[in-house]
């Protein structure tokens, strides 16, 4: 039986306030200034930054959508080069929310539908994800047969032929990046040596669907998030568990509207801290590091996960852990944000490098994240750049903090 | 299918999309003259920094004011002084307008381009070219932000003179306007601190004023000698673009200590004495008064916490701190501070620093440990209720009693009233000593719901009145307000009634003949009158209070 898996739709005009009121006041493009101890760094609108017109800012885009709502102005290409070059990272809307209560980052997101339903959106470089999604179930071009195979050898249950309290939820880039395989493998680790009862489905497992949401299309998204519900709510578990920030987002967000109330949803992050905090978990191996945690902005921003990923780092001993200029809420995209990097990857290589710099700046030898697309971008750009900076995900370090390896 | 043609259907219902010609018969920004002068922009600046893409010129159609979108026909991004020159130089032959624009933070229409022409978005130029700690100096260019110039400014142990705007406001442009802070009693005004400017004169002429103008050593006093500086205050780039200024910066102080004394009855009087008495003693580094209404709009996160905030607050607040070598030398001043007050009248009570912290702790863009150093928000921008402010220069503290009044009876049971903490027909003020209170800058604010039309427009009426009666006590300069009322109200005036520059020479006789030479000065500068054409020489309408 065919049904309604999300809750009505949000639309642009129904947000029309808030793009009537933007008083274009600018604060949306940089940081909460009493927080940043180094001018160099006050800017924090990758898109902004990059290509300098006001319209490329949240206040102009703002603008832009106030300029369709009353049919001023058109779509065009540069209307579409300016949509798809924010990264979404919500920094403008960090900003604005706090003293104006505006929601720059969703009238952005809801702009991309509409881009979307008109057939101005998204960017021609864009529809081989969509294909992807199609024939393999994931955008990024992995074949759906292998994409459990990150988990050969680790002891995690297979459901839903076996039960288990924890569904351990690898996500599109872990399962198709074998540079991602040792962070995706750590983090179950973790949760094994915790004791935890986990499983995963193998290959059963398919997109969230959450680049497609990204992009706009939200229909397609909605195909997924149907199908990934049905699934989650059969299988039993108490809770769901990802390492894939974007994931976590769309379950959180847009899942949590028909998953099974019971079911609790959890960056790994986050439930490394409560095991650490329990006790479940005892790091007593020296991990010798200075390193900078990066706060990736599905994580932060949009959940306020600053707290956890820290206390995990703060518990393991030897690792110095220092912040970036633009920390926490303040904290710069890694370029990897709003599907930007698969049109216009030399400017989100750039965004990434500025990250990098920022984080060679603080003096650290390491960046330390917990999401696989912010892993990839700082890779990508360590290499470009030719930096000696290393770059780990968050569960790798716990992991040999706590004696093991993958 | 019919539901296309609902859509088309919408569209077609628009008389037209963006209006880009602002005049019946123009002489300048001709579509012609336009389309030659951004060929020869972009051979000037590079392709890059010049646009016609309307997606583009949205970005720069709106303010926070009242005004309605109106498109600039160009956008240019010069990088350097002799980049603006080029602009102007390429204006002046193709008699296209040209409004500078530099950070973009605006209020009242000021870089809205009313006819047209270009948007010089100055932006690139986003350096600080020099920062003297010793000399207590520093050297910006116009896309330099308060947050930028504050930072460095603390790298070599001071502090700009950073107003109670949003840290993103650009420093040349608002310390050219006026840039009120709450140092203002002991440092003066932003324009007081001036060193010198480049300036790019609307022919394309590079001006240099000051100490830069015959080459003299930099420091923190202009001079020796005479200095042009003076003459382009106010004047919103009708005059040309400052592309470089330098401006004093004061040694951070050691050790500081706040109090927030405050002030439960509806008394004036009382609050003017108590400044006049701390100003000129000069006890405080910093010295403000503002009213409840500020603070539940300030901290408040929605009109219902805005209102309870409002009721919370004593009626009159005072925003002091003190600096010292010690923070025993700090709290000493301000305990004479408080012995001061009291002796006026010792019904004055004094929030504990804690009381403060409680109420604006989980705010991120309040930092209490560097509040006085970064205002990152400002009250009229920011929060769910805007304001219609108007600012006036007061000669002497005492006149500000008799201009509140006037103001106060446009005001209240004007613009209704309802039971709320805060009604719309009650205003706010803000007072900022000067010079040791020898004058000040009162705000007077109007807070209107953003989110209601008629509200707005309502407080736009009350606002109009309002100003009318601030303009029209003794001692009173007009700061602000010249905008709405050149382009907000319907223009021309109808036949026969007097236009606002014989209004102005009614009541400001000296100040009206002043503006003439100013305007002389203007047309002589400009001679095509393309520096942020706000009037035609011809007609000569509004031109005093646009000048």
């Amino acid at each position: 039986m065919k049904k309604r898996i999300t809750a009505p739709r949000e639309v642009l005009h129904e947000l029309q306030q808030d793009y009537f009121i933007c008083t274009k006041c600018k604060i949306c493009q940089g940081v909460h200034v009493q927080y940043c101890p180094e001018s160099r760094f006050w800017r924090n609108c990758p898109s902004g930054t990059r290509f300098r017109w006001d319209a490329y800012y949240a206040s102009g885009k703002m603008e832009i959508a106030r300029g369709l709502h009353i049919n001023e102005i058109e779509p065009t290409d540069s209307m579409q080069h300016i949509l798809y070059t924010c990264m979404l990272c919500s920094s403008c809307q960090e900003q604005c929310y706090e003293v104006k209560q505006l929601h720059p980052t969703r009238v952005f997101e809801l702009m991309r539908e509409k881009a979307v339903r008109e057939g101005w959106g998204p960017m021609p470089e864009h529809a081989a994800l969509a294909e992807s999604l199609e024939a393999n179930d994931n955008p990024f071009g992995a074949d759906k047969k292998k994409r459990g195979d990150w988990a050969k050898g680790l002891a995690l249950k297979s459901l839903p032929a076996e039960s288990a309290e924890v569904l351990f939820y690898a996500g599109d880039a872990y399962t198709s990046d074998p540079a991602l395989a040792h962070a995706v493998r750590a983090a179950a680790q973790v949760l094994l040596e915790a004791g935890l009862d986990v499983g995963t489905l193998g290959a059963a497992e398919i997109s969230d669907g959450s680049l497609m949401l990204i992009l706009g299309d939200r229909d397609f998204f909605e195909s997924y998030a149907a199908e990934n519900i049905e699934t989650f709510n059969s299988l039993g578990v108490k809770m769901i568990v990802t390492p894939d920030t974007h994931a976590a987002w769309v379950f959180k967000e847009e899942y949590a509207r028909e998953l099974d109330p019971d079911i609790k949803v959890l960056h790994v992050s986050q439930l490394f801290s409560r095991l650490l905090k329990k006790g479940q978990l005892a790091p007593e191996k020296e991990v010798p590091l200075k390193a900078v945690y990066h706060d990736p902005c599905k994580l932060g921003r949009r959940f306020d996960i600053y707290d956890p990923p820290r206390r995990v780092l703060e518990a393991i001993l030897g690792l110095e852990l220092m912040e970036f200029p633009r920390a926490t809420f303040n904290s710069l995209c890694c370029g990897g944000g709003g599907g930007v990097r698969y049109a216009f990857p030399d400017y989100a290589l750039a965004t990434a490098k500025e990250r990098l710099f920022e984080a060679e700046w603080t003096g650290a030898e390491a960046i330390i994240t917990s999401c696989p697309y912010c892993v990839q971008m700082f890779n990508q750009a360590v290499e470009a750049a030719g930096s000696k900076m290393k770059v780990y995900d968050l569960a790798e370090v716990l992991l040999a903090s706590l004696g093991k390896e993958v | 299918m019919w539901t296309k043609d609902i859509a088309k259907d919408i569209k077609e219902r628009r008389i037209s999309g963006i209006i880009f010609q602002h005049e019946a018969e123009p002489l300048h920004n001709k579509p012609e003259d336009v389309a030659r002068a951004k060929e020869m922009l972009a051979e000037a600046l590079g392709e890059a920094w010049v646009t016609d893409d309307p997606v583009i010129l949205i970005g720069y159609s709106r303010d926070q004011g009242p005004l309605p979108s109106q498109y600039p026909h160009l956008v240019v991004m010069p990088e350097t002084t002799e980049d603006v020159a080029e602009v102007y130089r390429i204006a002046n032959e193709c008699k296209v307008d040209v409004i500078p624009m530099g950070t973009g933070l605006n209020t009242m229409g000021l870089h809205i381009p009313m006819y047209g022409g270009i948007i010089m978005d100055l932006r690139r130029m986003d350096k600080v070219l020099e920062v003297d700690g010793e000399n207590c100096y520093m050297v910006v260019q116009p896309g330099v932000n308060y947050l930028v110039a504050q930072v460095e400014a603390q790298k070599v142990k001071c502090r700009v003179l950073n107003p109670s705007t949003a840290a993103t406001a650009g420093v040349i442009s608002n310390h050219a306007f006026c840039n009120i802070n709450t140092l203002a009693s002991k440092y003066g005004f932003g324009i007081d601190n001036i060193v010198d400017m480049t300036m790019v004169m609307p022919d394309g002429t590079i001006l240099k004023t000051g100490p830069a103008a015959y080459g003299a050593v930099k420091a923190h006093v202009p001079g020796p000698g005479p200095d042009m500086a003076s003459l382009f205050r106010y004047a919103f780039g009708q005059l040309g673009t400052v592309t470089e200024m330098t401006l004093r910066i004061y040694p951070e102080a050691e050790h500081i200590y706040s109090i927030f004394p405050a002030y439960e009855k509806d008394d004036l009087e009382c609050v003017i004495d108590v400044l006049y008495k701390v100003a000129n003693e000069n006890l405080t580094l910093e010295l403000a008064h503002m009213q409840n209404s500020f603070f539940g709009i300030f901290v408040g996160e929605n009109n219902k916490q805005a209102s309870a905030l409002a009721g919370s607050f004593p009626r009159n607040n005072l925003f002091s701190i003190f600096a010292g070598t010690s923070m025993e030398e700090a709290m000493l001043k301000a305990e004479i501070f408080q012995k001061v007050i009291l002796d006026i009248d010792p019904e004055w009570e004094f929030l504990p620093a804690e009381a403060m912290e409680d109420l604006v702790g989980d705010l991120r863009s309040v930092n209490l440990e560097r509040w006085q150093k970064f205002f990152n928000v400002t009250v009229r921008v920011m929060r769910v209720r805007g304001s219609f402010l108007i600012g006036a220069l007061i000669g002497h503290l005492d006149n500000f009693l008799e201009a509140e009044r006037k103001m106060r009876v446009e005001t209240s049971d004007q613009a209704g009233h309802t039971d709320d903490n805060l009604p719309p027909d009650d205003a706010s003020t803000y007072l900022q000593p000067y010079h040791m209170g020898r004058s000040a800058y009162m705000e007077y604010d109007l807070y209107s719901n953003q989110g209601d039309k008629d509200d707005n427009m309502r407080m736009f009426m009350t606002y109009m009145r309002a100003m009318m009666a601030g303009i029209l006590g003794e001692g009173l300069l007009l700061a602000c307000g010249a905008i709405p009322l050149n382009k907000g109200m319907a223009l021309p005036l109808p036949e026969g009634m007097p236009s606002l520059d014989d209004l102005l020479s009614l009541v400001m006789p000296n100040a009206a003949a002043f503006m003439d030479t100013m305007v002389a000065f203007k047309m002589a500068v400009d001679p095509n009158n393309i520096a942020a054409r706000r009037w035609d020489y011809e007609t000569g309408l509004c031109k005093k209070l646009s000048i």
